[in-house]
């Protein structure tokens, strides 16, 4: 037991205990384990599944580490106690099971899934503290990760970022080709942290956007390829308030946001303690809750199998499917779509003033200016594996999607302030209230979905399910049935003048579906032939 | 009294001292000064006084780790005036100084391991504690090896009454000397290993001076709560794949049971209960069990409320007492 283990003692028991764990037999080593900071201890950890050891890292900062969690993550497994506080009369929930608090959760799945996040909000509230232990949850000690923290500032050059060509090479080298480069050592970390990146100049975010999104550094014909990594990067304003305005393309990069919430002043004590015993978290993480690169691999691979059945699939489709929709944007029904407005130029509500007798309220696609990418989709999903894995699921669950929707989505989908929605009673809050507006559009997507009963009533689903099963052993009868099938499921889904995202997107199936039983049917005609 | 040796020690690592002190009180908020320094001058000065005449580094390493234990044990209420653990006061000031050739070893290891493995004992209501730490004393003149003085520690806390480590403790104690066995087991000889180690496997009550009865009451436990027992409703027993348990009301608890003591431990609720009434071995009339045509009768009790029985072992259970009797049957004797 070292002095720094007595700080930094983690609980033995499991952090989330299950009542389906198999239990163990009773082991006479037992009993030399107990409350007391041991020797044993290290190796009882080592043999921790990565799931609990990532809870154990989560308790240990949420215990040790800031002073101030909100529980802002909730999952109930009973009915909660809730009280209606204030003038706006806000819910606020006490949780019946186990909460988490996102500027500690999603920075660690960040970590486990080796993806990208930001910290937003104001200065001193730990975003780079809290950047900083997850370097040192990889093995980093505090000067290394210290050291490899990249400050965003408005001199910032492209050699300051990534390398300096050798001054000797510079001078005797014959070709581009002989130039050394001296790359930066943060390059080759597992945790990459970049402080206050709306401060780099454009042409610098340019050259980060090559190492965040293509995971290589380039300079001088020479290349630095980089290990797979977590990033973290801090900035005092998400809205474009920095020196530089962000490129797009390198927002697109960030898999998630989270915000750093305000400090609760009733924890000054513990504040006060820590300033008086001079303690610093990140120099007392115990040596239980690093993750060797090993680990980091096995756990990625461990979130990657966690399963995501197929009635939650369903319900991330059909949110999904409400926001690209844009009915008059295109002539072409594939071109009805958000992106083409944008692209020609126009005012999204230049369009929105063609729609006539929509439904605008009930429509959540009104309440956007965009759809959603590919790269927003598929960190939704790993997300929500990541936060499966981190609670010891196998499976996904409706309330993993719900939970870390908002975040995934916090800078990818963008509100449109003057849609009804926000007009309505109530729904003032939301104009300011990303991830609670973020997560109300979810359960309204979800709620449409039951009205419209989709758990058990989906062609377009049942269609599909059959295509998946394989074209090989179908006559051209049969074809031809299922031809017909989908051009009268077409035509009933139609039946009702007005056009939605969810349909727009069914009927654009139903053609993909349609398209390859008509190219297979050629195929058997003249294999026939 | 701390020693001018010891106090040199700590103002040599005056700065580290301070800090793990600090860090100490940080997670341990009620961490009670005055019972670290009582430990220290008083608990732990006849170990620290003997270990003075080891080479200084190693003394050095031994006082550190010993602080940094203490403020555990301060931490904890393990120590001090208002501590329920006064038997840890007793083991540093009488029989730690004795372990002092095996503690030297690796002393962070041998103190948390003692520490843990003395309060395990002294919270088992019938677990003999301070016989386990008599021997454990004792043995220091047997092993010269600290992880061959813990073995024989755990092999020794089944000895000392926790029959819920009777498996795994079998295990290690095919590890030990033949020396180290004899003194554990308390026995002047010994068959082979494996007789031994097959004769404990067929009968919980066989031990190698004392060969099981049959249908021989060896032991009470449980009781009423409140009346210092732990059922708060009528106990139930029944087996289950040759183990016991006890229903009390909604808890359910593994009994372990056997020649040299009984655990009653929380479980799970066990749902395979099933009991063929048809083909039970037994026979209850008031207070009188019949088993395999032998009587037996319990004076003290006028109703048998629920028999289980293994191939070695009979318990009962009783409105008059909420105890669990558990009697001993030659099945399986080797």
């Amino acid at each position: 037991m070292s002095g720094q283990d007595l700080f930094g003692r983690l609980s033995q028991s499991p952090v989330n205990p299950r009542k389906s764990a198999p239990r163990r037999g009773f082991d006479v080593a037992d009993l030399y384990r107990g409350p007391l900071g041991e020797v044993e201890a290290a190796a009882h950890t080592d043999a921790l599944a990565l799931d609990e050891k990532l809870r154990q890292a989560y308790f240990w900062i949420v215990n040790h580490a800031v002073i101030s969690p909100h529980y802002d993550i909730e999952y109930n497994d009973e009915p909660p106690t809730e009280f209606r506080v204030g003038d706006a009369r806000t819910p606020l929930v006490l949780p019946t099971a186990q909460s988490y608090s996102s500027f500690i959760l999603l920075p660690l799945l960040t970590f486990a899934a080796r993806r990208k996040c930001l910290f937003i909000g104001g200065p001193g509230r730990g975003k780079t503290a809290s950047a900083i232990l997850m370097g040192i949850l990889a093995g980093y000690s505090v000067k290394e990760v210290r050291r490899a923290m990249q400050h965003g500032h408005p001199q910032m050059t492209v050699a300051d970022l990534l390398g300096n060509p050798l001054p000797a090479d510079l001078v005797t080298a014959q070709s581009v080709d002989d130039i050394r480069i001296a790359w930066r050592q943060w390059l080759g970390m597992r945790v990459k942290i970049v402080d206050e990146y709306n401060r780099i100049p454009t042409r610098t975010q340019s050259a980060l956007l090559t190492v965040m999104g293509d995971n290589y550094a380039e300079m001088l014909n020479q290349i630095f390829e980089c290990p797979d990594a977590a990033w973290y990067l801090t900035a005092n304003d998400d809205q474009g308030g920095g020196t530089y305005q962000v490129i797009e393309a390198l927002k697109d990069r960030i898999d998630v946001v989270v915000q750093a919430l305000a400090f609760n002043p009733r924890f000054l004590t513990d504040l006060m303690t820590r300033i008086e015993e001079n303690i610093r978290p990140e120099d007392m993480v115990p040596a239980q809750i690093v993750f060797s690169e090993a680990e980091l691999d096995s756990m990625d691979e461990a979130i990657r199998v966690v399963e995501l059945p197929d009635p939650v699939r369903r319900r991330i489709e059909f949110f999904v499917s409400q926001f690209e929709f844009s009915e008059f944007a295109a002539a072409q029904f594939e071109y009805k779509t958000k992106d083409t407005v944008r692209l020609a130029g126009i005012e999204s509500h230049q369009v929105a003033l063609l729609d006539n007798g929509r439904d605008r309220l009930r429509d959540l696609g009104c309440q956007t200016h965009n759809g959603l990418s590919v790269r927003a989709l598929m960190a939704l999903l790993v997300y929500a594996k990541a936060l499966a894995f981190f609670r010891g699921q196998t499976v996904v669950e409706l309330e993993d999607v719900r939970q870390v929707l908002p975040f995934v989505l916090h800078a990818r989908l963008t509100p449109d302030l003057d849609a009804p929605f926000f007009e309505q009673p109530g729904h003032g809050v939301y104009r300011s209230d990303r991830i609670g507006w973020l997560r109300r559009l979810f359960d309204l997507a979800c709620a449409e979905y039951d009205r419209l009963d989709l758990d058990r009533d989906d062609p377009v689903e049942v269609l599909s399910a059959e295509f998946e099963r394989g074209l090989e052993g179908l006559t051209v009868q049969q074809v031809q049935a299922r031809l017909r099938r989908i051009e009268t499921t077409i035509s009933e889904r139609m039946a009702g003048n007005k056009l939605y995202g969810h349909l727009y997107d069914d009927v654009l199936k139903l053609k993909y579906l349609h398209q390859r039983y008509t190219n297979f049917l050629h195929w058997l005609r003249v294999q026939g032939g | 009294m701390i020693s001018v040796a010891v106090a040199r020690v700590l103002k040599q690592h005056r700065e580290a001292c301070n800090r793990w002190y600090f860090e100490a009180r940080h997670r341990f908020p009620h961490l009670d000064q005055q019972a670290f320094s009582t430990f220290l001058q008083q608990d732990a000065a006849p170990l620290l006084a003997r270990a003075e005449a080891l080479p200084p580094a190693e003394f050095e390493a031994l006082v550190l780790a010993i602080y940094r234990h203490g403020l555990q044990l301060a931490g904890l209420r393990w120590c001090g005036h208002d501590s329920c653990f006064g038997l840890l006061q007793q083991a540093w000031q009488r029989f730690l100084p004795q372990a002092l050739p095996l503690i030297r070893q690796t002393p962070d290891k041998a103190l948390v391991a003692l520490a843990h493995g003395l309060k395990q004992l002294a919270d088992h209501p019938d677990a003999d504690a301070l016989l386990w730490l008599r021997q454990m004393t004792a043995l220091t003149t047997l092993v010269t090896d600290l992880d061959d003085w813990l073995r024989a520690g755990q092999v020794l806390a089944w000895r000392c009454g926790m029959a819920h480590f009777r498996g795994s403790a079998l295990v290690q104690s095919a590890l030990l000397d033949d020396a180290v066995l004899l003194f554990v087991l308390d026995v002047n000889e010994l068959p082979t290993r494996d007789r031994l180690q097959r004769a404990f496997a067929a009968n919980r009550w066989w031990t190698p001076d004392q060969p099981p009865a049959d249908l021989v009451e060896q032991r009470r436990v449980g009781g009423l709560a409140g009346m210092g027992g732990i059922f708060t409703a009528l106990p139930q027993v029944f087996a289950v794949n040759d183990s016991l348990y006890v229903q009390s009301g909604e808890r359910c608890f593994e009994l372990h049971v056997d020649a040299y003591g009984a655990s009653l431990l929380p479980a799970r609720a066990v749902t395979e209960r099933r009991v063929d009434r048809a083909s039970v071995p037994w026979s209850t009339a008031r207070n009188q069990l019949t088993l395999d045509g032998r009587r037996c009768s319990f004076p003290d009790i006028h109703s048998i409320s629920s028999v289980a029985c293994t191939h070695d072992t009979v318990a009962l259970t009783s409105a008059d007492t909420f105890q669990v009797i558990v009697l001993s049957r030659c099945g399986g004797e080797a």
